[in-house]
Parts: C-alpha cells; sequence; structure tokens
C-alpha cells in the first residue's frame, strides 16, 4: 500500500441553510499537512469529509483513486483509514486494552490474537502499554489524547487524519503528541487540523489555512510565514488596525498591512504568517 | 486483515525511532532485526494479553464470533444506562401492575402490557447514535457496516430486556395468557424505531413510536376492552407493522454510514 494523495473538486457543504465550506480545488499530497484556521471556519467540516463520516452533498472528493460516495469504495477508503476526531470518542469506564480491542473489530479485524497484537503495537507506538489494563477516565488529558491516537493507528493505515490533536494538552505533551505526527508522516499521509498555527505547522510539511470555508492559502509553512515579512514587528504597545498579541511584559507583536515609522521590522514566524492570511 | 498486514506493519514499526519508550528502546529498534522485533512484540502480546470476560467466554461458547464478541460485549460497557433504564422501568411496570388494588386484574395486565414493549425501545435508543454513543464516530470512519452494529447491538438490547420482560410477565398477578400479548407489538416497536433511525436520532425515534403506541392502546382500551385491544388484530397488525419496519430498515441501511449535515 502506498499513501494516497486526496483530491477535492467543487466541493460545496451546509448545514442547514449555513454555508459552511466552499472549496473549487484543494490537493493533499503524500506526508503531513496542518489544516490551519479560526474556530467556525470549516477545518472539522473537511476532515469530516475526508474522514468518509460525513456525507457529500455537492462536488467530489478522492482518496487515491477511491470515491466515498460509493458504499465499495467508501469501505475500501475506511481500511486504510485511522481518524481521531475533535471529539476523542473515548468511553471512560472501558479499560484501555478493551477499547483497542473494540476498536480493532470495528475495523474487522476478526481474529482475537491479531486483534491483540495490534493493540500492543499500537500502544507502544503512543508509549502506553504500561496502562493498557487501566480504566481510561483514570487517564491524564494527554494520554487520553495519545490513545485515541493509539485507536487510529489501529490496522496500520496509511492515511490518518486528525481533529485538533494538540487541544487540551500541557506543552510537555504537546510535545510528545507532535513529535509522534513526526514519525508517522514519514511513512503514511497525516492531515491534522489546528488552530494552534505556530506548533502544528512547523511539524508540518505543508500548511492549508481554511477561512469563511474556503482555502486561502496552500504552501509550506515557510512560505506562509513570508506572508507576513515586512508585515510583522514588535512594538510597546499594540497599533491600531493591526492584529497584535502580548510577548512579554510591555511587549506586543503586530502583524499590520504597513509598519509604522519608528518600529524595526521583525522576522516572521508561522503564526504571523497565519495571522496575516486570516486577519479581517 | 491479515497476519501479513501486521508483519508488514511491526516491520516498518521496527525501524522507526521509538523515542516515546526511551533510549534503551530507540537502540532496541534500531539494532534488532524487523522480523524479530515482531516476534517479541507477538509474544508480549500474548503474555500480556488480559483473560476474555465470562461474558465474552459464554458467547463464544455459544458460537458467537471472535469478530462479533467485543461489539457485543462492549456494548453493555457503552450503555450502562440502558441496564439501568431497564431495571427502573420494570420496577414501574411491576408496581403498576400488582399495586393498583382500585382497579380489578385486567387493568393491572394492560398497564403492563402498555409499558412492557417501551422497554426493548428505549434500549435500542439508547444502543446507538451520536448523542449516547462516545465510539460513534471512531466506528463510523471504520469498515465495519452500521447496519451490522446496529442490529447486532439491538439484537444485544432487546435480548437481554426481552428476558427481564418475560420473567416479570410471569410475576404478574392476573393476565393468563395475555401476559405475553406485549411481545409482537414490543417488536413491532423496535422494528419502527429501527427504521425511523436511519432518518433521526434514535432517541427521537423511539419517542415518537413509544407515543404513538400508548395513544393506540390508550384509545384502544377505552373503545373495547383489554382482551380486543391485545387479541388477534392486534397481534396481527403488530406482525405487519415489525415486517414494514424491517423492510425499512433495510432499504435505508446506507444512511446509518455516514453523517447527513443537511
Amino acid at each position: 500500500m502506498t499513501a494516497p494523495t486526496i483530491a477535492v473538486d467543487s466541493l460545496h457543504h451546509r448545514y442547514g441553510s449555513t454555508d459552511a465550506l466552499a472549496i473549487e480545488r484543494l490537493v493533499f499530497e503524500t506526508g503531513s499537512t496542518a489544516v490551519l484556521g479560526p474556530n467556525g471556519s470549516g477545518k472539522s467540516t473537511l476532515l469530516r469529509l475526508l474522514a468518509t463520516v460525513s456525507e457529500v452533498q455537492q462536488g467530489s472528493v478522492r482518496i487515491g483513486e477511491l470515491d466515498p460516495t460509493d458504499q465499495t469504495q467508501r469501505t475500501a477508503i475506511r481500511r486504510r483509514l485511522g481518524y481521531v476526531g475533535q471529539r476523542d470518542g473515548l468511553p471512560p469506564r472501558m479499560r484501555v486494552g478493551s477499547f483497542c480491542d473494540y476498536v480493532g473489530a470495528l475495523k474487522e479485524i476478526e481474529s482475537a490474537r491479531l486483534r491483540r497484537r495490534w493493540t500492543a503495537w499500537a500502544l507502544e507506538q503512543v508509549g502506553l502499554s504500561a496502562v493498557a489494563d487501566h480504566r481510561i477516565g483514570s487517564l491524564s488529558g494527554g494520554m487520553q489524547r495519545r490513545l485515541a491516537i493509539a485507536q487510529a493507528l489501529l490496522g496500520g493505515p496509511d492515511l490518518l487524519i486528525l481533529d485538533e490533536p494538540l487541544a487540551g494538552l500541557d506543552a510537555e505533551q504537546r510535545a510528545e503528541v507532535g513529535n509522534l505526527l513526526v514519525v508517522l508522516s514519514a511513512s503514511i499521509t497525516v492531515i491534522c487540523a489546528t488552530h494552534h498555527a505556530e506548533e502544528l505547522a512547523g511539524l508540518c510539511q505543508r500548511a492549508v489555512v481554511v477561512d469563511g470555508g474556503q482555502p486561502v492559502f496552500v504552501g509550506t509553512p515557510a512560505s506562509l510565514a513570508d506572508r507576513a515579512t515586512n508585515r510583522t514587528w514588535e512594538a510597546s504597545e499594540p497599533a491600531p488596525g493591526a492584529v497584535c498579541r502580548a510577548v512579554g511584559p510591555g511587549r506586543f507583536r503586530c502583524v499590520g498591512d504597513v509598519i509604522p515609522v519608528g518600529v524595526v521590522a521583525a522576522i516572521p514566524t508561522v503564526a504571523d504568517g497565519y495571522l496575516a492570511t486570516v486577519r479581517r | 486483515m491479515t497476519i501479513q498486514d501486521f508483519d508488514a506493519a511491526m516491520a516498518r514499526a521496527a525501524g522507526r525511532p521509538r523515542f516515546l519508550a526511551g533510549p534503551e528502546a530507540s537502540f532496541e529498534a534500531e539494532t534488532m532485526a524487523p522480523r524479530l522485533a515482531a516476534n517479541f512484540a507477538a509474544i508480549e502480546a500474548e503474555i500480556d494479553a488480559p483473560a476474555p470476560g465470562r461474558l465474552a467466554r459464554l458467547l463464544m461458547r455459544l458460537g458467537v464470533g471472535e469478530a462479533t464478541v467485543p461489539l457485543v460485549t462492549a456494548t453493555p460497557a457503552l450503555r450502562r444506562s440502558f441496564v439501568i433504564s431497564v431495571v427502573v422501568a420494570v420496577f414501574f411496570a411491576l408496581s403498576a401492575a400488582t399495586n393498583n388494588t382500585a382497579a380489578d386484574g385486567a387493568d393491572r395486565i394492560v398497564v403492563f402490557l402498555t409499558l412492557a414493549p417501551i422497554i426493548p425501545l428505549a434500549g435500542v435508543a439508547l444502543a446507538f447514535g451520536p448523542r449516547v454513543d462516545p465510539t460513534h464516530e471512531v466506528a463510523l470512519a471504520a469498515p465495519i457496516d452500521g447496519f451490522r452494529l446496529f442490529l447486532i447491538r439491538a439484537v444485544t438490547v432487546v435480548g437481554a430486556s426481552t428476558v427481564v420482560l418475560l420473567i416479570a410477565s410471569m410475576l404478574v398477578p392476573a393476565g393468563g395468557s395475555h401476559r405475553v400479548a406485549w411481545l409482537l407489538p414490543a417488536l413491532a416497536a423496535v422494528s419502527m424505531t429501527m427504521a425511523l433511525s436511519t432518518r433521526f436520532d434514535p432517541r427521537m425515534a423511539a419517542g415518537v413510536v413509544a407515543v404513538a403506541w400508548v395513544t393506540l392502546v390508550t384509545i384502544s382500551v377505552s373503545a373495547t376492552d383489554t382482551a380486543s385491544t391485545f387479541g388477534p388484530t392486534m397481534q396481527v397488525l403488530s406482525m405487519f407493522v415489525a415486517a414494514a419496519g424491517a423492510v425499512g430498515f433495510a432499504r435505508q441501511r446506507r444512511r446509518l454510514d455516514m453523517v447527513s449535515d443537511r
């Protein structure tokens, strides 16, 4: 199996009368892609469509050569897919090993012995082998997030779709999950949505910025950062018309259209590029 | 999913830096041959494997396949609230049937027969769907057929509640053969709920069916008597409704595979 390329064409999606997505053309190459965007921008909707969880209303999605609107092909896609939704989907009373066994059965791993081997392998990949007999509810937030990734790894997917994998994690846990994603993306296609631009885009080979249901940037994290070149500065007070965030006592980092007179331009980061892209 | 697929994944994994397991494990991964690493992992998995629970062993003895057992045994774990609802509902059904001293035997059995079909209905409502199942989205993204998963869970909860209700029906002090006249209406109600669940949230579907059932019985009892209400006409009607529900459920089965945001 080779990691698939994903192509989205003329994709329009609505919730009732509300437009959620309008994408003319978007391609996810193999490797890792971060989908960035503000809350409500359509990131999760896009990922749910790519993960075949939501029905395609208009337009097309192709995972490799497979079409998720066809039932047989949809099942074939799901056999190659690992998915972590915005909500972890973890039942707190179940034990870690039993949960993986259950998800293994959902993934059509029919032999109990083979499910045990997959479970041991997946838990080892995320460093949770020692807690296989613990109840999920007793795990820390970071361990639960890693367990959610472990269930996605069962069956050896070559496409991994993760919605907000860093949400609710402390700095150390974010580093652990980030490292794991880098390792995984060396051999499979990984797509993850986040609004933590700096951390995740720095870990991925490509970034897609979605705003108002449309992709407003597609490229490398470095080229996203370049969008804020000559538009980023640090000053002692926020500037009107610019997006500014405090970076220290009495220090603000701003992204705007023009650098004010008397301040020095800063080297832009991915987060600056992201803010320059979604700034309204 | 075959053992070859697993071996291939293990071989790939053995070549990766296993930083999360610490420096010793990383060294082991870098130096150990992939096949040997896979064998060790398999042995560890067998040694560390928890013994199957009592229910799982019982199901396997009864011939339930290895692939289905976790789907059945996980249902009670996910649906603890269902067990509580069964116990509470049976308590109320029996209580209403036995403590209504002002009523005659026929009235008591009417209460039981009216409430009994609602209990498996509640079980089905709590067995499937995004609002009651934390793993619903994980299951949707998995290759398992949503129709099969819903069916397995429904059979599990309906089977469990039917056993409880059959025992309860033996305790109802009046009614004779009418004691089990709830069976076919329950089947019809469950069947219709499952059919409606392909379009609506299962809880809403169960609520609509329950209200329709109680309304039907209330009108019928006020117009005739218990024997007529739960008599052959009701039983035949229930069979037709159950069949119609089953056909509808089977025809709309693909709707259980994805979320429609329309």
